[in-house]
């Protein structure tokens, strides 16, 4: 079991509690008859609105403690509280619930569904959910966050019929839909213009700041590194301090 | 509709060629098992028919013990032929028609060769109410019996080549004119084994859809064979024909009780086992075809949804990511692959169902030429079409389990970095 000491050994403190703990947090792979060290120990926490980018070459273990913070892996040891809860040893369909409940994903390729318009694309997490709300005001809601990412004219558009740029407002709406504790955004400006890139790190400033969303990203694009409030470092498998 | 349902569908319509390649393999497969069963029914019923029409009766009626007896001595299981016992059959609910017979074994000779013969002594007044075909098999150039022949008879195609005789005005193909005849004489023994000889005229020869009745059979009036065998005024088996042969068991049993003990009632197929198995072992293997052809459209199903989870590898990612439980996953590919097996399986039916009509009004020609058309026409009925879709339906649900449960097992991190 981690101490205490460890989980709270992160920097900075937007708000009152802290969204990511993370104490001790080991990742060993086994290939064939060896075992590779993906994360050796990883402290580190992040707290409530923050806007943080991790940084860290391939092979450091990034992507790795990624997956584990977005609940798509689990380590081999360590603790790991999300929102306060201990997601180190659930099992799969419990993980699943903590995805659609606490966690919207941005990605690179944007990962939108191709049969799907951008409405159904949206209100998609909240549709499978076991105890599903009312459709019209699922809808109502879909509406609002698509005026709010700049969508209102594409909403029975299919993802093949809209830009890099629209595509990825529309998974930034689907991540904001479920109204997660935590948006991880994994090189969300990598395949887009820069001008675009620009318009899109501008709505997620904006939503973070407007609805205190966390959100945590793994990029390599200086702009996303100049807006964040707070950079981690990951070197061979461990943070590294400032 | 349900969003998963949804997805189900639009993936089904967005690989068109592929889906319209499953669709037509459900299609060709249910088409080809219907058309077979088709045929295979016309022939069936053609069959029965044929026998029932055309030689046996729908049903017999024996005194207990022949047809256990008819390796030995049947002839001693006659009994009177008389107009009570007639009218008693007659009058159970379902019987059409009856007819008495004399059926046995005997010695034929034109003088010069001698052959074993079976004889199928028949009431000529009252056949054609039985077997209303039994004429049909007659070649040209022959003419049936008539209820006022005394000293005439049918006799098998082959056995009258053998023999080298043919009704007056008749030439055998192959046969030899300075010896051919049209009389033959005929030797019985009585149930007690007097022996006894008579001569008959050949007017016609019969044709059959087995070679072994035209190297043996010859008909003749009941009151010849009567004479010969020693058993005047009576009969070994009262033929009858019924209303609806679908209700065949009905009718035996009430005949059973209106008759008692002293006689047993059997159908066509207690007295023709031979035919009946050959017609079972028709319908195994349309059954073996049917279940090939099913397997076949699996196969084709669990390929293509194999290849569909293979090129949705990262949606599968994606959807994961966003919360969805491995049932929900596996039930999107599940209603994919019946989704396809419904809609391939409704077409099929109604190709399929199109096909058998177009063979019913066409009709398949019968090399025998025995048939009144000489014609099957193919049909189908409701149960076996049912059937034959829900199969389809099923085999394209079990087409999708593994696949499925493939796609639901998908590891989210590798899933997401699938290309």
């Amino acid at each position: 079991m981690a101490d205490q000491s460890a989980v709270s050994a992160g920097k900075a403190r937007v708000g009152s509690q802290n969204i990511i703990q993370i104490a001790d947090l080991k990742k060993i792979y086994q290939l064939g008859k060896t075992s590779v060290e993906a994360l050796r120990g990883v402290n580190f926490s992040v707290a409530e609105g923050e806007f943080t980018v991790v940084l860290g070459p391939s092979g450091s273990g990034k992507t790795t403690l990624l997956n584990i913070i977005g609940c798509l892996d689990r380590a081999t040891s360590g603790q790991y509280l999300l929102d306060g809860e201990d997601v180190s040893n659930r099992d799969f369909n419990d993980l699943a619930e903590v995805r659609n409940f606490k966690i919207g994903f941005i990605f690179q390729n944007f990962n939108l569904i191709p049969v799907l318009n951008v409405i159904e694309n949206i209100e998609f997490p909240c549709l499978v959910r076991d105890k599903r709300e009312e459709r019209a005001k699922l809808r109502e809601r879909v509406r609002a966050v698509c005026a709010e990412v700049g969508l209102e004219r594409f909403m029975t558009h299919k993802p093949d019929e809209l830009s890099g740029g629209q595509r990825q407002r529309v998974a930034i709406a689907r991540a904001l839909i479920t109204e997660p504790r935590l948006v991880l955004a994994d090189e969300p400006t990598a395949n887009l213009d820069s001008k675009t890139s620009d318009q899109i790190l501008e709505l997620m400033q904006r939503l973070n700041r407007e609805h205190s969303t966390t959100f945590l990203f793994a990029t390599h694009d200086p702009r996303v590194m100049e807006l964040a409030r707070r950079t981690v470092r990951i070197k061979d498998g461990l943070v590294v301090p400032d | 509709m349900n969003i998963l349902f949804q997805i189900a569908v639009r993936n089904v319509f967005r690989n068109r060629r592929r889906s319209l390649f499953t669709l037509s393999a459900i299609l060709v497969g249910l088409t080809v098992v219907l058309a077979i069963a088709g045929v295979s029914n016309a022939f069936y019923r053609y069959s029965i028919e044929n026998a029932v029409n055309v030689k046996l009766g729908a049903l017999q009626v024996h005194k207990r013990g022949y047809l256990n007896n008819l390796s030995l001595n049947p002839l001693t299981f006659n009994f009177e032929y008389s107009p009570e016992i007639l009218k008693k059959v007659e009058s159970v609910k379902g019987v059409k028609a009856a007819s008495g017979r004399i059926v046995f074994r005997g010695l034929v000779s034109n003088g010069r060769n001698q052959a074993l013969f079976f004889g199928n002594a028949v009431d000529v007044s009252r056949e054609d109410n039985v077997c209303p075909r039994w004429r049909g098999t007659l070649t040209d150039g022959s003419r049936p019996l008539n209820p006022e022949d005394r000293g005439q008879a049918l006799v098998g195609q082959e056995l009258a080549r053998s023999l080298n005789v043919a009704p007056k005005g008749l030439q055998l193909p192959d046969a030899k004119p300075e010896t051919a005849g049209e009389f033959l004489n005929l030797s019985g023994a009585s149930p007690q084994g007097r022996q006894n000889a008579v001569d008959v005229q050949v007017v016609g020869l019969s044709r059959s859809l087995l070679a072994i009745e035209e190297k043996r059979s010859l008909t003749l009036p009941l009151t010849v064979a009567q004479s010969l065998l020693g058993l005047e005024g009576r009969v070994t088996e009262i033929a009858l024909s019924i209303e609806d042969l679908d209700s065949i068991s009905a009718v035996q049993r009430r005949l059973q009780a209106a008759l008692g003990d002293e006689f047993e009632v059997s159908t066509w197929s207690d007295v023709q086992p031979f035919l009946r198995d050959v017609l079972f072992r028709q319908r195994v293997m349309i059954g073996i075809i049917s279940l090939i052809l099913f397997v076949l459209v699996l196969f084709v199903i669990a390929n293509t949804m194999t290849m569909a989870v293979f090129e949705r590898t990262r949606e599968i990612g994606t959807m994961l990511s966003v919360g969805i439980k491995r049932r929900q996953i596996q039930s999107i590919f599940l209603a994919e692959a019946v989704f396809i097996g419904v809609v391939g399986a409704a077409l099929g039916t109604v190709t399929g169902l199109i096909a058998v009509l177009i063979l019913n009004i066409i009709g398949i020609p019968l090399a025998s030429g025995l048939a009144e058309t000489g014609l099957l026409h193919p049909f189908v009925d409701f149960g076996f079409t049912l059937a034959a879709f829900a199969v389809a339906v099923v085999c394209s649900s079990l087409a999708g389990i593994f696949p499925a449960r493939r796609a639901s097992h998908l590891n989210p991190v590798d899933a997401l970095r699938a290309s």
